[in-house]
C-alpha cells in the first residue's frame, strides 16, 4: 500500500513563507480532502510532494521516497496539478501517448484511461479545442496513465458539470475501494463533505487541522465541513491545534 | 533515455509549426539548386562546370538547414514553457538532466537527418539539373564528401544549441511551471 508522508515541510520564497513545519500522513485506501483559503499553500505543498520545488527544509515522500527518487514515478503516484498543460495542437491521445512513453506505459493503456474518462470518441480532436470539463478529464487520465497506487488531484471537479461532478465521486470512491491514497485539494466543500473521509486543513502554510470527518466534527460546535472550515480560517481566530497533527495513524 | 527520446521524437512529429522551418528548408534546397542551374548554362556567368557541385550542394544545404533546425527547436522548447507542457514532462522524469540530455539527443539526431536529406535532395537535384546542361557528374573531386558529411554535422550542433539553453531554467527547480 502506497502513503503519502509529509515531515516538518518548510518552504520560503525569499522572506515568504508558503509552508511552515507541516507534518501529516495519509492513509492507504481512503479519500483525504486538502482544504484551506486561497495563498494557504495548498498548491506549493503539491509542488513539494510532486518534486516541482525543493523545500527548504523537511520532506515529503511517497513510499518513503521523495518523489524526485522514485523511479517511473507515474507508476506510483498520478497528479492532477492543471487541466491546461497539454499543447493545443496536439489530439488528446498523442498528448498521452507522449506521457506514457518516459514510463514505457503501452498504448493500449492510453486507450483504456482515455474510455475511463469518458474522451475515447474525442480522442483524436486537438486538445485546443476540448472544453474545460475535457481538458480536466484529460489531465485526470494522466494521473491515471501509470495505473498508480496514490493519486494527487489538485481541484478535480474545476470545469466539470454535475454529472461530471457525480462521475468524479464515483471513480473516487472506487479508486479508494481498490486501497488507492486520493489527496484531493478543492474550494468546493461540499462537494467535498460528501466524498473524502478524512481532511487536512491549512491555513498561512500551518497545518490548523487533520483528521478524519467524523472526529473533526465531533470535537467542534460546527455542524459541517463549510462550517468547521470557517471557523478555523476566518479572521485572526485561530483554532487550537489538535494534539496530534498526524492524519491518522498508518495501521 | 531511450524512452525519454522516444517522448521527443513524438512531440516533435506531432508539432506541426516546427516542422514549418524544416519543409521550408528541404524545399529551398532544391529550389536553391533549381534556380542557381537555370540562371546559368555554360556559357553564362556563373559558368557551369563539374567544379559547380561542391559549391551547389553547400549553398543548398548550408546556413539554411542550421537556421531552420534550430527554429525547429526553438519553438519546441518555448512551447514546453508557453503550453506548460514541461509540467508533465518533469512529473514523468523529474530528473532535469535527463529531460535537457534526451532533448540534446533528439535535436541532434533532428539536425543530423534534416542535414543529411538536405544534401540528398540537392545532391539529387543537382545531378539531374547538371546532366540536363550535358556537364558530366565528378562526385569524386575534393569539397563534394567534405560538404555531404560537414551539413549534417553542423546542422546537429545548431539544433542542440536550442535544448542547451533549456539548461539554465530546467535543472533549478522551475518555478516558471507554476506561474
Amino acid at each position: 500500500m502506497s502513503t503519502i508522508a509529509v515531515e516538518a515541510l518548510t518552504k520560503r520564497y525569499g522572506t515568504v513563507t508558503a509552508v511552515s513545519d507541516l507534518t501529516f500522513e495519509l492513509a492507504p485506501g481512503r479519500i483525504t480532502g486538502f482544504l484551506g483559503p486561497n495563498g494557504a499553500g495548498k498548491s506549493a505543498t503539491i509542488r513539494l510532494l510532486l518534486g516541482l520545488a525543493a523545500p527548504t527544509s523537511g520532506r515529503a515522500t511517497i513510499d518513503g521516497h521523495p518523489y524526485r527518487e522514485l523511479r517511473d514515478p507515474l507508476r506510483h503516484i498520478g497528479a492532477l496539478i492543471d487541466p491546461n498543460v497539454f499543447h493545443p495542437g496536439r489530439s488528446g491521445r498523442t498528448a498521452l501517448r507522449i506521457a506514457a512513453r518516459p514510463a514505457r506505459i503501452p498504448g493500449q493503456r492510453v486507450e483504456e484511461v482515455l474510455e475511463l474518462v469518458g474522451l475515447g470518441g474525442a480522442a483524436h480532436r486537438r486538445a485546443g479545442g476540448y472544453s474545460q470539463g475535457m481538458r480536466q478529464r484529460l489531465a485526470l487520465a494522466a494521473a491515471l496513465l501509470g495505473d498508480p497506487e496514490t493519486l494527487v488531484l489538485d481541484e478535480p471537479a474545476n470545469g466539470l458539470d454535475p454529472e461530471g461532478v457525480h462521475w468524479l465521486r464515483g471513480l473516487l470512491r472506487g479508486l479508494a475501494a481498490e486501497g488507492r491514497t486520493v489527496f484531493v485539494s478543492s474550494h468546493l466543500l461540499a462537494e467535498l463533505a460528501q466524498t473524502v473521509d478524512d481532511v487536512v486543513i491549512i491555513n498561512q502554510g500551518r497545518l490548523v487541522a487533520a483528521d478524519s470527518m467524523a472526529e473533526l466534527l465531533g470535537r467542534t460546535t460546527a455542524t459541517s465541513l463549510e462550517g468547521f472550515f470557517l471557523d478555523a480560517t476566518s479572521g485572526d481566530a485561530r483554532p487550537a491545534r489538535p494534539a496530534s497533527t498526524r492524519a491518522r495513524s498508518l495501521s | 533515455m531511450r524512452a525519454l527520446v522516444s517522448a521527443e521524437l513524438l512531440k516533435l512529429r506531432s508539432t506541426r509549426s516546427a516542422w514549418i522551418p524544416l519543409a521550408v528548408a528541404l524545399a529551398m534546397a532544391v529550389i536553391a539548386v533549381v534556380a542557381t542551374t537555370t540562371a546559368a548554362g555554360p556559357d553564362a556567368s556563373p559558368h557551369l562546370s563539374p567544379a559547380v557541385l561542391p559549391g551547389l550542394l553547400r549553398a543548398s544545404g548550408g546556413q539554411l538547414v542550421d537556421g531552420a533546425v534550430l527554429l525547429c527547436w526553438i519553438v519546441l522548447s518555448a512551447g514546453e514553457f508557453r503550453h506548460r507542457t514541461a509540467v508533465t514532462t518533469f512529473l514523468a522524469e523529474p530528473n532535469r538532466l535527463r529531460v535537457v540530455s534526451a532533448k540534446l539527443i533528439t535535436a541532434a539526431l533532428t539536425g543530423a537527418a534534416v542535414g543529411l536529406l538536405a544534401e540528398a535532395l540537392s545532391a539529387a537535384t543537382s545531378a539531374a539539373a547538371l546532366s540536363a546542361h550535358h556537364v558530366p557528374l565528378a562526385w569524386s573531386q575534393p569539397g563534394v564528401l567534405g560538404t555531404v558529411a560537414i551539413v549534417p554535422l553542423l546542422a546537429a550542433c545548431t539544433a542542440c544549441s536550442a535544448p542547451a539553453s533549456d539548461c539554465c531554467c530546467a535543472i533549478p527547480p522551475p518555478h516558471w511551471a507554476w506561474h
